[in-house]
């Protein structure tokens, strides 16, 4: 079990690191489209979106323990005794 | 707990998956639609992870509003197993009685079917109640393992893990109210066949007194341990009950057995299986009375209070010399049809009766002489003069037909037993765990797709 948890960590812990580099890949991959002297609009807007993307999935990347840890806090605050069951 | 660690770390896992594919610079859509997807789901998975505890808890409040009871549940099963095995036995005794009459075909034709019929329902009846058992004390583990399916990435086995979990929270709230649906849809039929757990044996009694002689025209009865009446025969002259005619047959477990002779009941508990023994193919069931001398038919003779030793000196078919000796003083009878006469001669010289009492028995008029015998060694003769015979009127209770209500001209009465059991606990059931399924699914599919194939296998084991 244990090697099977310690396994998924390393798993988790490599895909961020090669989502960072894919972001920086992606980053310099849109600007380069985006900034290309060609007069294709559709290029550059696929390059524009690129970035937008790489953007927004690099904060959900810095964010997701965030989020984890979030989901602990609310689902941990729900939790609530409720009253007892009425006896029938 | 290390399952939900993993099934924690598998969700975190999707929602990085999710990001990566987000990041992807290859502007396939077939691709990138993964990218939303996954994160949620990991999330979603998540929040159900943490949310173990409270799915536990919520299976143990609606358990308690809804008010299922596993020990009301376990008593329902173990009543429901008894009366089927009370049948099975039943109709073994009936077929044991048929093949001994020479009825064999009836017993293989129509009895054997019913029997393995019922033999597989009661296979059947276990089987989901093993199964559901195990669902209910699996619960953590099974809850557990579905999670961790919930949360593997790209959506592999979540449909299975919701189904798992989903199936779990139903039947361990559901479950336990089984005998109330069974009790709400099944009819009373089967309740008539109660009477049965006194088990039933074909059976001839010979009823013989002090000297083995054979004690005519007793009645003999069999009683419940709560006192009903199961049966009443009355013996022939020769002594003999002829009870092992397939409508009448008798208790083959504990019961209370009284032998009236003449109006003098004797009673005792009694288990007649243990007593059965078998003569020249027969069933029988011997009861000695060591303190009844039997003189003729009707003619009788009664040690009450005794406490001692009888020997015979010489016996004819109207007198006879016994030497008695007793710890303790006793009452003599002397009981005769009121037509007829007698006397006793305690050592050598004639005594009158304490006290005569006439009473009718049967039909017939009765008189018996008391005497009270002092303790110590007598010799005492006994003479009686006239031989008045007639046949009591006793109304018979047959046991199979009357007290179990089962009789072999309606061979229909036994289909409908065994039609009426399956009603209830083969068709009840099947449909409330068909109502049990239908309500998994619709669960499962709240929490994030539904697998009917896997809930039919849970359930159903095909």
């Amino acid at each position: 079990m244990t090697n099977i948890i310690s396994f998924i960590q390393e798993l988790i812990v490599n895909i961020t690191i090669i989502a960072w580099i894919i972001f920086f890949l992606t980053w310099v991959i849109g600007w380069a489209i985006k900034g290309s002297p060609i007069p294709f609009l559709r290029v550059k807007r696929a390059g524009e979106r690129m970035i937008e993307d790489a953007v927004w999935a690099a904060f959900w990347l810095a964010m997701g323990t965030t989020v984890f840890a979030l989901i602990a806090y609310i689902a941990n605050t729900f939790y609530q005794p409720l009253p007892e069951p009425p006896t029938i | 707990m290390d399952l939900l660690s993993i099934a924690f770390y598998l969700s975190v896992l999707t929602y990085y998956l999710g990001v990566l594919i987000y990041m992807l610079p290859i502007p396939i859509y077939g691709l990138k639609k993964w990218a939303p997807q996954l994160m949620v789901d990991g999330v979603f998975s998540a929040i159900l992870v943490f949310s173990y505890s409270l799915i536990m808890w919520l299976i143990q409040y609606f358990s308690g509003i809804l008010g299922s009871d596993w020990n009301r549940y376990n008593e329902w099963l173990l009543k429901e197993i008894n009366i089927i095995i009370g049948v099975i036995l039943l109709f073994k005794a009936i077929g044991i009685g048929l093949s001994s009459m020479g009825l064999g075909f009836l017993a293989n034709s129509l009895l054997s079917p019913l029997i393995s019929s019922l033999t597989y329902l009661l296979v059947f009846l276990l089987t989901v109640s093993t199964l559901v058992y195990a669902l209910y004390l699996l619960s953590h583990t099974l809850v557990a393992v579905g999670l961790v399916l919930h949360s593997i990435p790209f959506r592999i086995t979540r449909s299975s893990g919701a189904m798992l979990i989903s199936i779990v929270i139903i039947f361990s709230i559901g479950a336990p109210l089984m005998p109330s649906f069974v009790d709400l849809i099944s009819n009373n039929v089967v309740e008539q066949i109660n009477e049965n757990k006194y088990g039933v044996v074909y059976a001839d009694i010979i009823v013989t007194d002090l000297v083995n002689n054979d004690i005519s025209h007793s009645v003999v009865e069999f009683r419940g341990m709560d006192q009903n009446l199961l049966a009443r025969y009355l013996a022939d002259i020769a002594g003999y009950v002829d009870s092992s005619d397939i409508d009448k047959g008798i208790p083959s477990e504990k019961t209370y057995m009284s032998i009236d002779i003449v109006g003098y009941k004797y009673s005792f508990i009694i288990t007649p299986e243990d007593l059965i023994e078998k003569k020249d193919n027969k069933l029988v069931l011997p009861i000695k009375l060591s303190n009844v001398i039997s003189i003729k038919p009707l003619h009788y003779m009664i040690f009450m209070g005794f406490h001692g030793n009888i020997s015979i000196v010489s016996i004819t078919n109207s007198s006879g010399t016994i030497m008695v000796s007793s710890s303790t003083e006793y009452v003599l009878l002397l009981i005769l049809p009121i037509w007829d006469s007698g006397e006793i001669v305690l050592d050598n010289s004639s005594i009158e009766p304490n006290n005569v009492v006439e009473y009718k028995w049967g039909d017939i008029d009765f008189k018996a002489y008391k005497y009270i015998i002092s303790l110590g060694n007598h010799t005492i003769s006994y003479e009686v003069r006239g031989n008045y015979y007639s046949k009591p009127v006793i109304d018979e209770v047959y046991y199979t037909r009357d007290t179990l209500g089962i009789s072999i001209d309606k061979p229909v009465y036994f289909i409908n037993i065994v039609s009426s059991l399956i009603y209830r606990v083969f068709i009840g059931p099947i449909v409330y765990v068909s109502i049990l399924f239908t309500a998994s699914t619709a669960l499962a599919k709240l929490l994030g797709g539904s697998s009917s194939k896997i809930a039919r296998i849970v359930v159903t084991g095909v």
